[in-house]
C-alpha cells in the first residue's frame, strides 16, 4: 500500500454525494414560519406535530370502528404512507444530493433512512441487513410511537408502521414486499421488531407467531424458506 | 456561542438578562476572535491535516483500498466533513453540535459499510494527533475537545458482521 500524498484534486471526488452532509441536520431540516403557521422542511415539504392525544384517538376511533380488522386496516393505511413516503424520499434525496437515489450506496441509503425516522421523531430504526441475501430485511425500531404511547397490548401495536415498511420497500424495490411486526415494547419485548421480504415467503409467520415462536424463531425458520 | 447564546436567552424567558449572565454573554463574545482565528487556521491547514491522518491509516489498513470503491478518496472526504462540523461545534461552543448535524449520521453509514470500532477510533485519533501536531497549542486547544467527541461517537459502533477495513 502506498502511503502517496492525495492528489489536490482529491478534493473534487467524482462521488459528490457526502459534500452536502446530513440532509436532516438538526436545525436545518426543519423550519417553522410561526406567522403563518407553517412548518416546512428544507425543502418546502409542509409538515405538521402530531400530539400524542391526536395519534390515540386515532388509534381508538378505528380500533372501535373497525374491531377484529383494525390491524389490517392500519397497515393498509400505513402501506400507502409507506408507498407515497418513498416517493418523496427518494424525490428529496435526489434532490438534495444531485444524485438519483438508486445510486446511493447502501450505506448512505441507510443512514438518510435512519434519519429521516428519527427527526421525525418516529423512533430510532435499525436495519439488519445480515439477512439480506435470504430476502430478508430485518428492521428493529426502538421507541416505536404507538408501541410506546399504549404501553401494553396483547397483541403488536405498531400495525401502521408494519405497513410504512412494506410500503416503503415495495415502492423503491418495484416488488411485491409485505412486513410482519414480530416483537413489540408493547408487548414486553425490548424493542420493536419487523420482518420485511416477498408477501409469498411471509404467509406463514401469523400461525408461526400464532403459535407462540420468538422473533428469533421466525427469522429463523424464513430462513429455511423458499419464495413460491 | 449561538445555542450557548440562545441557551442563555431561553433562560431568560419573558425577563431581563442578570449581571451574571450578562457577563457570560461578555465572555462568550470576547472568546470568539480566537475561535475564529482557530477556525481560519484549521481551514488553511485542512488538507495537510487530513492527509497526515490518510497516510497513518493507509500504513495501517492496507488493505482498505481493495474493499471499497475510491476508499481513500471517501476517506479524504469524510475526515474534511467531520473537521468542518467540529470547527463549527467549536465556533459555537458547542460540543454536540457536530453530532447532531453530521455524526450520528455518519456513524450509520460507516457501520453498514463494515467499519470496525477499532478502524473509526484509529482513523479520528490520527486526525487529531494531526491537529496537535500542526496547529497553534491554543488553537489546537479550542478543538481538541470537538476531536475527542467525535472519536467518542465514530467509534462506539458495533463490531459487524463482516468487517472490511
Amino acid at each position: 500500500m502506498t502511503t502517496e500524498t492525495l492528489a489536490p484534486d482529491v478534493a473534487a471526488a467524482p462521488d459528490e454525494l457526502l459534500w452536502r452532509g446530513n440532509f436532516y441536520a438538526e436545525g436545518l431540516y426543519a423550519q417553522t414560519n410561526a406567522p403563518q403557521g407553517v412548518m416546512r422542511n428544507r425543502l418546502g415539504t409542509r409538515l405538521c406535530a402530531l400530539t400524542d392525544d391526536f395519534l390515540l384517538g386515532m388509534n381508538r376511533a378505528i380500533t372501535d370502528e373497525c374491531g377484529p380488522a383494525a390491524t389490517a386496516v392500519f397497515k393498509r393505511c400505513g402501506r400507502r404512507w409507506g408507498e407515497l413516503l418513498a416517493r418523496r424520499f427518494e424525490q428529496e434525496m435526489t434532490q438534495f444530493y444531485g444524485q438519483p437515489l438508486h445510486d446511493f450506496s447502501m450505506a448512505t441509503f441507510l443512514a438518510c433512512l435512519v434519519e429521516l425516522f428519527s427527526h421525525h421523531g418516529w423512533g430510532r430504526l435499525h436495519l439488519d441487513l445480515e439477512h439480506y441475501e435470504q430476502g430478508l430485511l430485518i428492521a428493529e425500531l426502538h421507541g416505536a410511537i404507538m408501541a410506546d404511547l399504549l404501553q401494553q397490548t396483547e397483541q403488536p401495536a405498531d400495525a401502521l408502521f408494519a405497513g410504512i415498511f412494506a410500503g416503503f420497500f415495495a415502492q423503491l424495490t418495484g416488488e411485491p414486499l409485505e412486513c410482519v411486526q414480530t416483537a413489540c415494547t408493547a408487548c414486553g419485548a425490548a424493542s420493536s421488531q419487523f420482518i420485511i421480504g416477498l408477501a409469498s415467503r411471509l404467509t406463514a409467520v401469523e400461525g408461526w407467531q400464532a403459535a407462540g415462536k420468538s422473533h428469533a424463531e421466525i427469522v429463523a425458520a424464513l430462513a429455511e424458506v423458499r419464495a413460491a | 456561542m449561538y445555542s450557548r447564546m440562545m441557551q442563555l436567552i431561553n433562560a431568560t424567558d419573558s425577563r431581563y438578562l442578570t449581571a451574571a449572565e450578562q457577563e457570560q454573554v461578555l465572555a462568550l463574545c470576547a472568546a470568539m476572535p480566537k475561535r475564529l482565528q482557530a477556525a481560519k487556521l484549521v481551514e488553511q491547514h485542512e488538507t495537510e491535516l487530513v492527509n497526515l491522518a490518510l497516510t497513518e491509516m493507509k500504513k495501517r489498513y492496507t488493505n482498505f483500498a481493495n474493499l471499497h470503491d475510491r476508499a481513500w478518496e471517501k476517506g479524504f472526504r469524510d475526515m474534511q466533513l467531520v473537521l468542518r462540523y467540529n470547527v463549527q461545534g467549536m465556533l459555537m461552543d458547542d460540543l454536540e453540535m457536530a453530532a447532531d448535524k453530521l455524526l450520528y449520521w455518519l456513524r450509520t453509514m460507516v457501520a453498514s459499510a463494515g467499519m470496525t470500532p477499532r478502524f473509526m477510533r484509529d482513523t479520528y485519533t490520527f486526525l487529531r494527533d494531526a491537529c496537535r501536531q500542526k496547529l497553534p497549542a491554543d488553537a489546537y486547544q479550542l478543538l481538541e475537545p470537538h476531536l475527542n467527541r467525535t472519536i467518542e461517537v465514530l467509534a462506539d459502533i458495533p463490531e459487524p458482521h463482516k468487517a472490511a477495513v
